[in-house]
């Protein structure tokens, strides 16, 4: 039997590693040191001035390497309200450098440009329903959107509708993302099928089943190879409101046309579980539950990361792309911003009173690429937009 | 000036991810872990003309993260009020390991003194007197700390295998 000193040993090798902060540490030291050499410069100038005034005011100032404070975070700011198409204006999307908005709407997509407050709108008569998902290509050339049970592609320079790609699968789409090269499109839906498209050719590459009862969110792996795919757990039909709801996370290997094994996690709210994946596809994951945390998962390694405590049961969350920021929605209506990285609550949304049946999810709420700015539909036929001064 | 970057270049690689973990231990917490680590480094770099011609220069950065450590929990008070307002949980390891998240879990119950002398003498494998010396203690202090410290995480880590064990041993009369 071991020792609580062996135990203390093993565990010791077992450290875990944490995926938000390995990824350049050395750039963030370099970038530490250079900002504490300044400071000492300053610092060293400044006492030189001080010291022609008066020593007697430099007691007690010289402590060796001075490091600057941590800059306060900022809190988000109301920038922009825009106006959906009534109340099914729900999906929401940036184009990839942030100036432009797409406001999903029942007939229509709207394109505001909030830089220069202005909007451009995309119709697609024989396609109704739209409304339900839509994503913008990483060359930000390409919009495609959910309408009925198709996918439509919108060339946006000259906003004409490329194609419209049958699901195949007789549901809509639930959520949509591209691969990071633009290639493939993945389209989760309301069944639990994964649909994949090449989107030079206009082909469908498969419709794979992922094992999940609804698909709340997807990305799709730097590599174009895998995707991750997010939603309730099967079975969960028979949970009632508010009732505590596993969310199972799924990576499907798009080459081999296999799905590992389910990741459960414990917990979301609903039948519109609050799970959210970063945005660049490393799979991690953000759940919230009723008891008021949101967990961040890795899928690939199945590990728990961390958990934040919100105030109030979590009804949805919502990834920036590089996984820094995190806006979480409580019951109750309040959406608040969380600094993952530096574990810091930015606040509060500040202007954002919504009803209390409010949802967020991937597909209602988004962060620019850089987390510069959050939009959230309020599903009342409001798009709000913050500017979250991620630093 | 250029070697001199690409010595500590080589050495922080080295020493990162071992600092990373010490403090991992000391603060339980991955972002804080981070921090002390980063710092640490930091303030290695500006004595690096002098640590580098250590025998051990890794363990000049070790004294200064625990020493920064400790320095930070004089802070403790401040810390704790603005913990309590983010309400923020702290990192708890679920590697599918879970005799690490259980460990790690009843080290954070410890006293940070506690802590630092049980993850300092078992964890870095330290002698009582380095111990001693890192924390600026004496060697009676930090024995009387670790047994206090390992009677806790005895009692927390209650019905556990080696709780059992140990009241086994008892009472098969071989005693301690």
């Amino acid at each position: 039997m071991m020792s609580i000193q062996e135990r203390l040993k093993q565990a010791y090798e077992h450290t875990p590693s944490s995926d938000l902060a390995q990824a350049g540490a050395y750039d963030r030291f370099l970038r530490r040191r250079a900002r504490s050499v300044r400071t000492v410069a300053a610092t060293a100038i400044l006492l030189l001035a001080l010291a022609g005034l008066g020593p007697r005011l430099l007691a007690g100032q010289d402590r060796g390497v001075v490091h600057p404070p941590r800059p306060v975070p900022a809190r988000p700011a109301l920038i922009a309200r825009v106006t959906a198409d009534g109340p099914f204006g729900r999906a929401v999307a940036f184009n990839p450098d942030g100036s432009t908005l797409a406001v999903a709407g029942r007939h229509r997509i709207s394109l505001w440009d909030l830089d220069r407050h202005t909007r451009t709108v995309l119709a697609s008569p024989e396609s109704p329903n739209l409304g339900e998902a839509v994503a913008f290509a990483p060359d930000g050339r390409t919009l495609a959107a959910g309408a009925g049970a198709r996918v439509v592609l919108w060339d946006l320079a000259s906003r004409t509708r490329r194609a419209s790609l049958p699901m195949g699968t007789f549901n809509n789409p639930s959520q949509l993302a591209f691969s990071p090269d633009g290639r493939i499109l993945a389209a989760g839906d309301y069944g639990g099928k994964l649909v994949l498209w090449d989107v030079t050719r206009r082909s469908r590459l498969a419709i794979l089943p992922t094992g999940i009862g609804r698909i709340s969110d997807l990305a799709v792996r730097a590599d174009g190879r895998s995707v991750v795919v997010a939603g309730n757990a099967p079975g969960s039909g028979s949970y009632g409101p508010g009732d505590a709801v596993p969310v199972d996370a799924v990576i499907v290997d798009v080459a081999r046309r296999r799905r590992l094994p389910a990741l459960r996690m414990p917990a979301g709210l609903g039948s519109d579980p609050a799970v959210a994946f970063r945005r660049d596809g490393t799979a991690l994951a953000a759940v919230g539950d009723p008891q008021q945390h949101v967990a961040l998962w890795n899928v690939t390694r199945r590990a728990h990361l961390a958990t934040m405590a919100g105030r109030y049961p979590v009804t949805g969350v919502v990834l920036s792309r590089d996984g820094g920021l995190l806006a979480m929605a409580s019951r109750g209506g309040e959406v608040t911003v969380w600094d993952v990285g530096r574990h810091v609550r930015l606040g509060p949304l500040p202007g954002f009173h919504p009803r209390p049946q409010f949802s967020l999810s991937p597909r209602t709420g988004t962060f620019t690429d850089d987390g510069g700015r959050l939009a959230i539909s309020d599903g009342t036929g409001s798009v709000f937009v913050w500017s979250t001064s991620n630093p | 000036v250029a070697a001199e970057e690409l010595g500590f270049q080589e050495f922080y690689a080295a020493q990162y991810e071992r600092l990373r973990r010490l403090a991992y231990w000391l603060t339980g917490d991955l972002g804080q872990a981070e921090e002390l680590a980063q710092e640490a480094l930091v303030r290695t770099w500006w004595r690096w003309p002098v640590v580098r011609r250590l025998d051990r220069p890794g363990d000049y950065a070790r004294k200064v993260l625990v020493n920064r450590h400790r320095s930070l929990l004089r802070r403790a008070l401040v810390e704790a009020q603005y913990a309590a307002r983010l309400r923020v949980e702290a990192v708890v390891p679920f590697d599918g390991r879970e005799d690490a998240a259980v460990l790690a879990a009843a080290l954070r119950r410890l006293s940070p003194r506690q802590r630092a002398v049980v993850v300092l003498r078992y964890q870095e494998d330290l002698s009582v007197t380095e111990v001693a010396r890192l924390l600026g203690t004496s060697v009676g202090a930090v024995k009387s700390t670790t047994n206090r410290a390992l009677g806790r995480l005895r009692s927390q880590l209650g019905a556990s295998a080696d709780g059992l064990a140990r009241s086994a041993r008892r009472r098969g009369g071989e005693g301690e």
